[in-house]
C-alpha cells in the first residue's frame, strides 16, 4: 500500500479542488466532487486514476461540452451515450438482417472503470488496442450488464486520450483476477487444457480453455491462439483481460498477448483459496474455494426427493406434473445456508456427500422417508443445523447470491481449552494497547 | 438481494444497543446498531434457554430467555412463526439451544429502546457447541473492538477508509453509524466482557477431553460433482442444440426454455455448469453458450 492509499478522502478532495480552481462552485460543488470520488472508489478505481478522471471531466473544455461517462456508470437502457475507451477485442460477424446479409462487429471496450461488450452495427474501422471516442451510442441490457451499441447515428473517432489503467500491465495473482481487469500479467500453472473448434464470423477457429492456478487459487482461462500450453506447465501470460462467468473469473488472451513458458519451480504449490464469506460474496464466485461457517438454515427441497423416471421432475404426492402417477426414482440432497458472521452463502450438498454426513445410504433413508417425510429432514437438521463445517467446492454467483456446490465437507472442531488460552492472551494484548 | 448476515454478538452488547436504523420501504431491512458497530438484522446465538412463558391467552405468543456468559437475550415467538413457536414450546428448560433470528427493537418512548430476537430457527445443541460459540463470539467481538479503534484513529471516520483496512463492509457501515450515535464508547468495558466470557470457559475447559482435530468426510472420486442427474443435463443439452445457431445461444434464452420445460433456474444453471465442466458446451463469448 502506498502512502497515497492511506491518505484520507478529504485530502484527495483538496487536491482536486486545487486543480480545478475557479470551476468549483460554478460547474461542480465540493459535495458533488466528494460523492463522485466515493463512487469511483467504491467501484475499485485506484485513487490516482479517479482523481485524474474527475479533474479531466471538469477541468478541460474540450469535446464541446459533451459530458463523458464512465463505462461503469452506464445503465442497461440508455441513449445518447458518450464514452472514451480502449478497444480490447473486436471481431467481425456475418448476420442476416431482414433477409439481407450484414457484417457487424462485436468486442470488448475498457476504460478506467470497467470493461463492457459492444456491438458495432456498421464498419467504423475499429481496431484492437485503439482508444476511441464514441458519441451518441446507446446501451441494451445483456446478461444484466449494459451492452454498448454503435448504430447509424453514432460517431466513432480515434482519440489521443490516455486511458489510465487500460494499458499498463498489471501483475496479479490468481485470486486478484476479477471481471473487468484488462492488461494483466500472471504467472500460473496450467492445471488442465482442452481445445475446441468454434465459429467466429463464419470462420472455424480453435480455442483453448482450461484451468490455471497459483498458490492463491484457481481460475478459468480461454486462449484464442495456440500457445501450445500443456498440462503441468508454468507460463507467464501478459496482456490478457478478465471476464467472469457466473462470478468465476476467466482470463482471456489471444495471439497479441505474450505467453512465455517458465520453469515449473516458479509455482511451488497450488492451493485452495480460503475465504471469509463476506470476501467470497463480494467477489461473487470462484473455482475451488474453502470456507467455514455455521449451518443456520436447512432449505426446502432438502432430504429425500422422488423424481419422475421420464423427465426427472420432482414428484408431488407421487405424481409428475406431466406424466401423472409414476413409479419414482429416489434421490437425496441437502441445501443449506452457511454463515460465518461476516457473510452467507447457499451450499448444495449432493447425494453422495449427504449420505456420508448422515452416515446412512439412500436405501436406509428411503425407508425412513416412507415412514414419514419429516424423519429424513429431522435427521438432516439434527446432524447439520447450528454445526460449524468446512466446505470445499466451486462458488457460483446467481440471482440469489453465491452458491457453493460442495465437493468436500468436514466438521470443524477445535480444542476449546487451547483456543480459550490463546484468545485470553490476545485480549490482554488488545487491552494493554488500548490503555496506552 | 444480498442475504442478511447472522451476527455473533453477546447478549450484553446487544442489549446495550439504543440505535435502530429503519429501512425506508416495506421491504427494506431494519437494523439494530450496537455500540461496537454490529449492524444487526439477523443474529445467531447459542446459549442456555432458561425459561419460556405464554404471554397471550391462546398460547400463540411465547417469551423466552437465552442466557450467555454476559447477559440474557429476550426472545419473542408468535403465530407468524408457528413451526419455531411449536419447537420452542417443546423444549424442556434449561437446555442448550442455537437460535437464528431477526433483530427487533421496541421504543416505548424516545431514547428508550428494548431489543429482542424473533426466532427463524431453533434447535437444541450440546455443551461443546455452546462453548465453541462463546469462542467464536469472542473473536467477532474482538474484531469489532479493533475495527472501532482503527475508525476512531481516523480524523474523519468514514466507511471507505475503514474498509481499506480489510474489514467487512457491513461492519464498517455499522461502526460509522455507531460512532455518530453513541458518545464516548467505552471499549474497555467490552474488552472486559470478552475476558469474562473466556474465564467462564476456563474451569469448563479443564474438564474437557482433548477433541480430535477434524473428522474428514470426503466424497469418493467416482461420483465426483454429480450434482445434477444426467437426465436433466441431457434435457438442457437438447434445449441448447435446439436453439443454437452457428454462433451459439444466449444464456437467458436457455434458462427461459428450460423453465418452460419445467427445469427451474437453479437446476438449469447447475446443469449448464456441469456441461461446461465436462466440455460438452462452452462459452464462445460473454453470456453465449455453444455446444462443442
Ligand atoms: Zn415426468
Amino acid at each position: 500500500m502506498t502512502s497515497n492509499d492511506n491518505k484520507e478522502i478529504s485530502s484527495h478532495i483538496e487536491d482536486i479542488t486545487k486543480a480545478l480552481g475557479d470551476k468549483i462552485g460554478k460547474e461542480v460543488t465540493v459535495d458533488e466532487l466528494e460523492k463522485q470520488l466515493q463512487k469511483f472508489l467504491e467501484y475499485g478505481v485506484p485513487i490516482q486514476q479517479a482523481k485524474k478522471t474527475i479533474i479531466r471531466k471538469y477541468g478541460s473544455d474540450t469535446s464541446a461540452g459533451i459530458k463523458r461517462k464512465l463505462l461503469k456508470e452506464l445503465k442497461p437502457s440508455e441513449s445518447n451515450v458518450n464514452i472514451i475507451g480502449r478497444v480490447i477485442t473486436v471481431n467481425p460477424k456475418e448476420i442476416e438482417l431482414k433477409g439481407e446479409k450484414k457484417r457487424i462487429f462485436y468486442g470488448m471496450i475498457a476504460d478506467e472503470s470497467t470493461v463492457l461488450p459492444f456491438t458495432a452495427w456498421r464498419d467504423f474501422n475499429i481496431e484492437k488496442g485503439q482508444v476511441i471516442q464514441v458519441t451518441n451510442a446507446y446501451t441494451k441490457p445483456w446478461q444484466g450488464i449494459p451492452q454498448l451499441n454503435f448504430g447509424e447515428y453514432t460517431k466513432v473517432e480515434p482519440s489521443k486520450e490516455e486511458i489510465p489503467g487500460t494499458q499498463e500491465i498489471k501483475r496479479c495473482k490468481v485470486d486478484e483476477l476479477k471481471s473487468g481487469l484488462g492488461s494483466v500479467e500472471i504467472v500460473a500453472k496450467i492445471l488442465s487444457v482442452k481445445e475446441k473448434e468454434v465459429d467466429v464470423g463464419g470462420k472455424k477457429k480453435k480455442v483453448y480453455f482450461g484451468i490455471i492456478a497459483d498458490e492463491t487459487g484457481k481460475a478459468q482461462f480461454t486462449s484464442w491462439h495456440d500457445f501450445n500450453l500443456k498440462e503441468g506447465e508454468v507460463a507467464r501470460i501478459t496482456g490478457g483481460y478478465v471476464k467472469s462467468w457466473r462470478g468465476i473469473p476467466q482470463l482471456t488472451f489471444d495471439e497479441k498477448c505474450k505467453v512465455e513458458k517458465m520453469s515449473s519451480k516458479e509455482i511451488k504449490e497450488v492451493n485452495i483459496k480460503k475465504y471469509r464469506l463476506w470476501e467470497l460474496v463480494e467477489k461473487g464466485g470462484a473455482l475451488d474455494v474453502e470456507v467455514e461457517g455455521n449451518v443456520i438454515e436447512i432449505k426446502d427441497g432438502s432430504g429425500v426427493i422422488v423424481r419422475c423416471p421420464q423427465c426427472n421432475r420432482v414428484l408431488f404426492d407421487g405424481k409428475c406434473k406431466i406424466h401423472g402417477s409414476v413409479k419414482g426414482i429416489y434421490d437425496l440432497r441437502a441445501k443449506i445456508v452457511l454463515d460465518d458472521g461476516t457473510g452467507a452463502v447457499n451450499v448444495i450438498i449432493n447425494r453422495a456427500l449427504t449420505e456420508k454426513i448422515l452416515d446412512k445410504n439412500l436405501d436406509e433413508l428411503k425407508k425412513l422417508y416412507d415412514e414419514s417425510e419429516d424423519k429424513v429432514n429431522d435427521l438432516i437438521r439434527d446432524t447439520l443445523l447450528a454445526k460449524k463445517i468446512k466446505v470445499v467446492g466451486n462458488a457460483l454467483r446467481n440471482g440469489f447470491g453465491t452458491t457453493i456446490l460442495a465437493r468436500k465437507i468436514d466438521k470443524v472442531e477445535i480444542d476449546i481449552k487451547e483456543e480459550t488460552k490463546r484468545l485470553l492472551q490476545e485480549v490482554r494484548e488488545v487491552s494493554t494497547s488500548y490503555e496506552t | 438481494m444480498r442475504r442478511e448476515i447472522a451476527w455473533r454478538v453477546f447478549a450484553d452488547e446487544y442489549n446495550d444497543a439504543t440505535l435502530e436504523v429503519k429501512g425506508g420501504g416495506e421491504k427494506e431491512p431494519s437494523y439494530v446498531i450496537t455500540p461496537l458497530g454490529a449492524k444487526i438484522n439477523r443474529v445467531f446465538i447459542v446459549g442456555v434457554l432458561t425459561d419460556i412463558e405464554n404471554i397471550s391467552e391462546e398460547g400463540k405468543m411465547l417469551r423466552a430467555h437465552v442466557s450467555d456468559p454476559t447477559g440474557v437475550f429476550t426472545i419473542y415467538s408468535g403465530k407468524y412463526q408457528p413451526d419455531v413457536t411449536k419447537k420452542l414450546s417443546e423444549i424442556d428448560t434449561p437446555a442448550f439451544v442455537a437460535i437464528t433470528g431477526k433483530s427487533r427493537a421496541f421504543e416505548p418512548e424516545k431514547g428508550v429502546i428494548y431489543v429482542s430476537v424473533r426466532p427463524e430457527n431453533v434447535c437444541e445443541v450440546d455443551e461443546k457447541t455452546r462453548n465453541f460459540h462463546i469462542l467464536e463470539t469472542c473473536k467477532h467481538t474482538l474484531e469489532r473492538i479493533e475495527a472501532m479503534q482503527e475508525a476512531l484513529k481516523l480524523s474523519q471516520p468514514n466507511v471507505y477508509d475503514l474498509q481499506k483496512l480489510g474489514y467487512p463492509k457491513e461492519l464498517c457501515e455499522g461502526i460509522i453509524n455507531a460512532i455518530k450515535h453513541y458518545r464516548n464508547i467505552d471499549l474497555q468495558r467490552y474488552i472486559d466482557l470478552i475476558s469474562e466470557a473466556l474465564n467462564y470457559l476456563i474451569p469448563l475447559g479443564e474438564e474437557l477431553p482433548v477433541i480430535e482435530k477434524t473428522e474428514m468426510i470426503e466424497e469418493t472420486p467416482t461420483v465426483n460433482e454429480k450434482i445434477v442427474p444426467d437426465e436433466i443435463e441431457n434435457m438442457v443439452l437438447e434445449i441448447i442444440k435446439d436453439l443454437e445457431s452457428e454462433n451459439g445461444v444466449p444464456w437467458d434464452m436457455i434458462i427461459e426454455k428450460c423453465n418452460e420445460a419445467g427445469i427451474n433456474k437453479d437446476l438449469a444453471e447447475e446443469a449448464l455448469v456441469s456441461l461446461m465442466d465436462k466440455g460438452i458446451v462452452f462459452e464462445p463469448s460473454l453470456g453465449v453458450i455453444k455446444t462443442t
